[in-house]
């Protein structure tokens, strides 16, 4: 009876959404477009942390999907209203929360090689002289991590459009920093460049990757425990679940609400732990801008 | 009646206050009003005793920097002051009226006043207070960003040998640091070098490139525009030593402080940060308590 209740329910919302967004008077013929608008912010945060976790937009896509089909499997087996709607808000917007620390972890080892990697770009260039067959020679070799980021420098036409595609594939404000700092150094005397590069760049970069590494390391310890706490939690619930009379308590008005008041609790004290532990988003370059503005700098 | 008279005298108090603020602070002149009286006091100089003592306290200069309206809506990229006032005025107006109402509905309904009277001023002042907060709030979000750019174009003008600006009259679209500004996916830093409103906080006319860059970091309070003026002019204009190396060493050490800054805040937040955990432990023993409550009342287990 509950299942049935809750389908019904989930699919009014989604008619009464479908007919709210294409039957809005006025703006029938832009809905599509809004949407899309509307959707662009979630969707490019969905691509930058498939790609934080090295998996393609595709599979990623199909991962969360398949999250949200167990999600909804699960709420629909513990016959608890309040159960399925928390567990398909986990399997959905919990999901980037839970998986945060693997993506940063991965990203933080990516970093560390591309820092070696601009160590070995400076010392080829001591040697050879040319940073274009410098970074052609390094990206035929690329350590494992980078194996996917140094494909355009292998398969681009020239240089410079691979550096453009590397920045834009890695979807990363600290790559997009590299790319833009070998971009100007193209229009730079190798020689002059092989000891800016050995004595500030290379230091300042590996400077900004312990700071965030640091940050990384604080939110990590609080997360691992907020999902230890939230699993102990799931854990009791879902045993409560099994006993007759606590399964009658989570189904009755007051379970529901004590559910509620519990969930609230849970994820407004996540939201506390973030803003103590916030840090400024990174500024991030629009690399092609960048490449045309350097073009006009360099001439000036 | 007799209820009447406490919320009525702290609404006058609170509207008094607030007209007192705004007045102090330029909210309902215009522009041109307000910069003569700008030029006025810089030539006459009769300031008070305590514009002096403020001016000399580093915590007074602090607390002044947080409510000065002006700056503030200028660092939030607002606009001017009295759009500010405007704003006030109309989150208090729209607050007193809902509650109002609200205690009109209820009234009328014989389910007597949801609201207290003396409450509707309280919330009309929170209001206020909230309006003004989250302009403190975007401010110091814009500035965070804008730093972070300015520090991200260090590194370049290092590489690529370049002053950050040509002339001391004013940013143009030709000068490297408003050109990189445009290159960022926020526009927060080029929106505030793009325009000329850090005029209406300083109109004293910068005589050398430093000057300009200074004038602007102090209008929007970004220290790292003062900083980038040193090197500007320890490199150009002092024709001291290598112009990349003070770029590239700017760069180091902006990113050196901005490290130790994580570092001490993040280990000043330890301990801090376990209050919210207590809150994780406090959903588990909701559902556990409620759970026992419940079964007790009903037979048990």
């Amino acid at each position: 009876m509950i299942e049935l209740l809750f389908f019904e329910v989930l699919v009014i919302i989604c008619l009464i959404a479908a007919v709210f967004v294409w039957q809005r008077p006025g703006a029938p013929a832009d809905a599509g477009a809004a949407v899309s608008r509307a959707a662009a912010p979630f969707l490019d945060a969905e691509r930058d942390l498939a790609a934080s976790l090295g998996v393609p937009f595709g599979a990623w896509a199909a991962i969360r999907l398949a999250l949200f089909a167990v999600a909804l499997l699960l709420g629909v087996i513990t016959g608890v209203v309040v159960i399925a709607v928390l567990l398909l808000l986990v399997g959905t917007l919990g999901v980037p929360w839970l998986v945060e620390d693997v993506a940063s972890a991965r990203r933080s080892r990516a970093y560390r090689s591309l820092m070696a990697t601009v160590r070995d770009v400076a010392n080829g260039l001591q040697r050879i002289g040319n940073l274009d067959a410098v970074l052609r020679e390094v990206a035929q070799h690329p350590r494992p991590e980078l194996r996917d980021l140094l494909t355009p420098l292998q398969t681009a036409l020239s240089i410079e459009e691979g550096l453009l595609d590397m920045a834009e594939r890695s979807r990363s404000a600290f790559v997009e920093d590299v790319c833009v700092l070998l971009l100007a150094g193209r229009t730079r005397d190798p020689r002059e460049l092989v000891h800016q590069l050995h004595d500030h760049v290379v230091p300042e970069l590996e400077e900004d990757i312990a700071l965030l590494d640091a940050t990384r390391a604080a939110v990590a310890v609080q997360r691992r425990s907020a999902q230890m706490i939230g699993a102990v939690l799931a854990v009791l619930i879902g045993a409560f679940n099994t006993v007759p009379v606590l399964h009658d308590f989570l189904i009755s008005v007051q379970g529901e609400v004590t559910l509620v008041i519990a969930a609230m609790i849970f994820a407004g004290s996540i939201a506390i732990m973030g803003a103590l532990l916030r840090t400024p988003r990174a500024a991030r370059w629009d690399v092609r801008l960048v490449r045309a503005e350097l073009g006009r700098i360099g001439r000036g | 009646m007799a209820d009447a008279w406490l919320p009525s005298l702290l609404l006058v108090i609170i509207a008094a206050v607030a007209a007192l603020v705004l007045v102090r602070n330029g909210a309902v002149m215009t522009a041109e009003t307000s910069s003569i009286r700008r030029v006025r006091r810089r030539l006459v100089r009769d300031q008070g005793w305590w514009a002096v003592a403020v001016a000399r306290n580093p915590i007074g200069r602090a607390l002044q920097d947080r409510f000065a309206i002006r700056r503030l809506q200028l660092a939030a990229g607002r606009g001017d002051a009295q759009a500010f006032a405007r704003r006030v005025v109309r989150v208090a107006a729209v607050t007193v009226a809902a509650c109002s109402v609200l205690d009109a509905v209820t009234g009328l309904a014989g389910d007597g006043l949801m609201i207290a009277p003396i409450w509707i001023p309280v919330a009309g002042a929170v209001a206020t207070a909230l309006s003004l907060a989250g302009l403190q709030r975007e401010a110091r979000r814009r500035r965070e960003i804008a730093s972070l750019q300015v520090a991200k174009t260090l590194l370049l003008f290092g590489l690529l040998r370049v002053p950050p600006v040509h002339s001391p009259d004013a940013l143009r679209p030709g000068d490297p640091l408003l050109a990189l500004a445009r290159s960022m996916r926020d526009r927060t830093l080029a929106e505030m070098l793009g325009s000329d409103r850090w005029r209406q906080m300083n109109d004293t006319k910068p005589r050398s490139r430093a000057e300009l860059l200074e004038a602007v970091g102090a209008a929007y309070r970004l220290p790292v525009l003062a900083q980038l003026a040193q090197v500007v002019r320890a490199a150009q204009e002092y024709g001291g030593g290598d112009p990349a190396a003070e770029y590239l060493a700017a760069a180091r050490s902006f990113t050196a402080q901005r490290l130790a800054d994580a570092r001490v805040r993040l280990g000043s937040r330890t301990i801090t940060v376990l209050v919210p955990m207590v809150g994780l432990l406090a959903a588990i023993f909701v559902v556990i308590f409620s759970a026992v409550a419940f079964a007790s009342a009903n037979g048990g287990l």
